[in-house]
């Protein structure tokens, strides 16, 4: 159980009367040897802030992590499925499953069902089999694979700064900066983004997260 | 989701690909699209391939919802797999039997009241007989054939431009002209529409030919262009009858 | 063999422990014809031997080399009917995979799925288990080329070089004699024509047919049976070249 449902029920008169929603800046971003994922921690009840550091990284399978913007209730749900879809086609493959795959499962669930769900997911990760690799899902299930993605409300305000500022093969170091600063601009200006920053280092080896305060948002 | 309703995919369009093209040209077939993908009006994607091969000899250009046209990509693709694998020595399915079935699966999902969001444009070029065509398919399963089409706006803004420059034999080098003139036109004046464009070509001794992206040059540095002002001593033109 | 009443059924093991259901099963493939798949440089090679029934059958009509995917072959032998029903299921299995997990169906999946269905048909009452051993050929993006052979205990191994049926010793001993794994597929397949007949020496009377198909890098690692004219022409060089060696020997 996350935070964000921890205090929903906590809280049962704020989620009678709205449906909380993951405003939401959700990016991530290929570097040289890795997959950086950045989320801001703010989850919103129409106007109140259901939650200041909840977390939209969810992990799929050991190499797999999915971002989630929409209806917290919906992404969450589709993460499960996913989730239980990939540790059926690991136990039968015996090895790591493809993200190809956890990113069509996905498209699968949100397109045939996009009059009622909303949901637009990044599905990150790495496998042995294609390396490092980045999909994406939007509301209506359009699917699409780049070297980074973009989500969420706060995404909004901060595509031209990504269209000017990234470069391929960035460094690890590079990278985290340039995330940082992505999430803390759209935070900035996107009423529904805002609490802290989850970041989340995907390399074949390991898995690490990082966490950066609000005090350390630097928009400048 | 009020329960009781039944279950709709698209019922307005969100990922929007802009119009396609296509004509016959001496060869065989050429498609155009674009290769931008607008999200509402935000161009999300600026190098989305909104055209595919189905066969070896047929491909589609698509315009409309782009989720709908990778689910149509996903039934030709079973369609053509189960074909190939049958290997029951009866012919593979030929570009005409593609462009028929596409307009049932569009009139059977309409009927639904579940549409397939798309203008598709078909084309083929036989490799045993040679046999040309060209075909297009609109979201409720309408069939139109001919010598050139356009689906969306081209439709609109592009008819007469093809209608004065098409001949039967054309060179390809002067189908790609028309071709980039119409989407000149297209960047111009359609909000959605982008300067990146690619091309397909299908002829008898290439198949399915799918060309590189690239960018169109506009003429953008007209006098008048920087004259249109709003200073009040704007010169005005006099004519003199 | 005698079964003393535990062969009619096979819900039930001998006091030795065998099933002679099974047994008969594996009796049906080794009386016919000879099926063997070779692991080559850049490719897969299936092939298969069979001897024309009737004067009045139709030319390739008895088919024995099956598409599972468009990427995934396969030959049987015993039952021919019973290899087309596993092939079949495989396509069924095949066409879910991908709905369900957006992929193609890894080759070892797919062999182990037919495999736990060939097993399902050797335990219960009522039901008999599959007359046909079936060879599986694929290439996918999990493991690359893949060779398996399922036979009619279920059983399913990946090999570099497999054969089954009345040649199959035959086979065996000249797949492991050719270093087919340093070889190209164009290289590899005159040779495997020539193991085919050989593995069927006592029927050459007989009027003989060929089936083969690859899976290798020329063909874009799609499953392609080769065209039935280049067979009959590869059977006829690969018989005199047979008969040559023989008059050598004599």
């Amino acid at each position: 159980m996350s935070i964000a449902d921890l205090q929903n029920e906590i809280i049962p008169e704020v989620n009678t009367h709205s449906v909380q929603t993951d405003g939401t800046t959700i990016i991530a971003v290929k570097y040289d040897g890795g997959i950086l994922l950045g989320a801001d921690g703010r989850s919103a009840n129409n106007m109140y802030v259901g939650n200041k550091v909840s977390d939209k990284l969810e992990p799929i399978h050991q190499r797999i992590y999915c971002q989630r913007s929409g209806t917290s209730s919906h992404t969450s749900t589709i993460a499960r499925y996913v989730r239980y879809y990939m540790e059926i086609q690991a136990n039968e493959l015996g090895n790591l499953p493809p993200v190809e795959s956890a990113a069509q499962v996905m498209r699968e669930i949100i397109y045939s069902n996009k009059n009622s769900l909303s949901a637009s997911m990044i599905c990150s990760g790495w496998d042995p089999y294609k390396g490092y690799q980045i999909y994406q899902v939007n509301s209506s299930g359009y699917f699409e694979q780049g070297n980074w993605a973009l989500s969420g409300s706060g995404g909004t305000f901060i595509w031209g700064y990504i269209d000017a500022n990234y470069r391929e093969n960035m460094t690890r170091a590079e990278c985290k900066e340039f995330i940082k600063s992505c999430i803390a601009l759209a935070c900035y200006r996107d009423s529904s983004s805002g609490g802290c920053i989850r970041l989340l280092d995907i390399t074949q080896d390991r898995v690490e997260r990082d966490y950066v305060q609000y005090d350390d948002f630097k928009i400048k | 989701m009020i329960s009781g309703q039944p279950r709709t995919h698209t019922q307005v369009p969100v990922n929007i690909g802009t119009s396609v093209m296509g004509l016959r040209y001496k060869d065989g077939i050429m498609l155009a699209a674009d290769t931008a993908v607008a999200y509402g009006s935000m161009k999300k994607t600026k190098h989305a391939q909104r055209m595919a091969a189905i066969s070896s000899d047929t491909a589609i250009a698509c315009s409309g919802e782009m989720s709908d046209f990778q689910e149509l990509l996903k039934i030709f693709r079973e369609k053509h797999d189960g074909d190939v694998i049958e290997n029951d020595g009866a012919l593979f399915l030929k570009p005409t039997d593609y462009f028929n079935y596409l307009s049932r699966v569009q009139y059977q999902r309409r009927m639904k009241g579940d549409p397939l969001w798309n203008g598709s444009i078909i084309g083929g070029v036989r490799q045993d007989s040679g046999d040309v065509f060209l075909g297009m398919v609109d979201l409720y399963g309408t069939k139109v054939e001919g010598n050139f089409l356009l689906t969306g706006l081209a439709a609109h803004y592009c008819q007469v431009l093809m209608q004065n420059s098409w001949r039967a034999d054309l060179t390809e080098a002067e189908a790609r002209a028309i071709i980039e003139d119409c989407m000149k036109v297209m960047f111009y004046r359609d909000k959605k529409a982008s300067d990146e464009i690619q091309i397909t070509t299908i002829t008898k001794d290439q198949g399915v030919k799918i060309h590189d992206p690239y960018r169109i040059q506009g003429e953008w540095n007209f006098q008048f262009f920087h004259d249109k002002t709003n200073e009040f001593w704007r010169p005005i033109r006099i004519y003199n009858n | 063999m005698s079964g003393t009443g535990f062969d009619y059924e096979c819900s039930s093991l001998s006091p030795e422990g065998r099933i002679f259901q099974v047994e008969y099963a594996e009796k049906a493939v080794e009386t016919s014809s000879t099926i063997l798949g070779v692991r080559c440089k850049n490719g897969i090679v299936l092939g298969t031997e069979k001897i024309v029934l009737s004067k009045m059958m139709v030319a390739g009509t008895d088919k024995r080399v099956f598409s599972i995917t468009t990427t995934t072959g396969s030959v049987v032998n015993g039952l021919t009917p019973d290899g087309k029903s596993l092939v079949y299921r495989g396509r069924e299995e095949a066409v879910q995979y991908e709905k369900m997990f957006g992929i193609k169906i890894p080759i070892q999946v797919l062999a182990e799925r037919l495999a736990m269905r060939t097993q399902m048909n050797t335990i219960y009452n009522g039901i008999r288990p599959y007359g046909t051993s079936i060879i599986l050929a694929g290439n996918d993006h999990i493991k690359g080329l893949g060779l398996y052979m399922i036979e009619p205990s279920g059983q399913c191994f990946e090999y570099y070089g497999c054969a089954s049926g009345r040649g199959k010793q035959l086979a065996r001993n000249e797949i492991e004699k050719v270093n087919f794994r340093e070889m190209s597929v164009d290289e590899a397949i005159p040779l495997i024509a020539k193991i085919l007949l050989k593995a069927q020496e006592e029927m050459k009377d007989k009027k003989q047919e060929l089936e083969i198909s690859i899976i290798s890098d020329t063909t874009g690692y799609k499953h392609k049976i080769l065209d039935r004219v280049f067979v009959d022409q590869l059977t006829l060089k690969a018989q005199e070249e047979i008969e040559n060696e023989q008059m050598e020997m004599a």
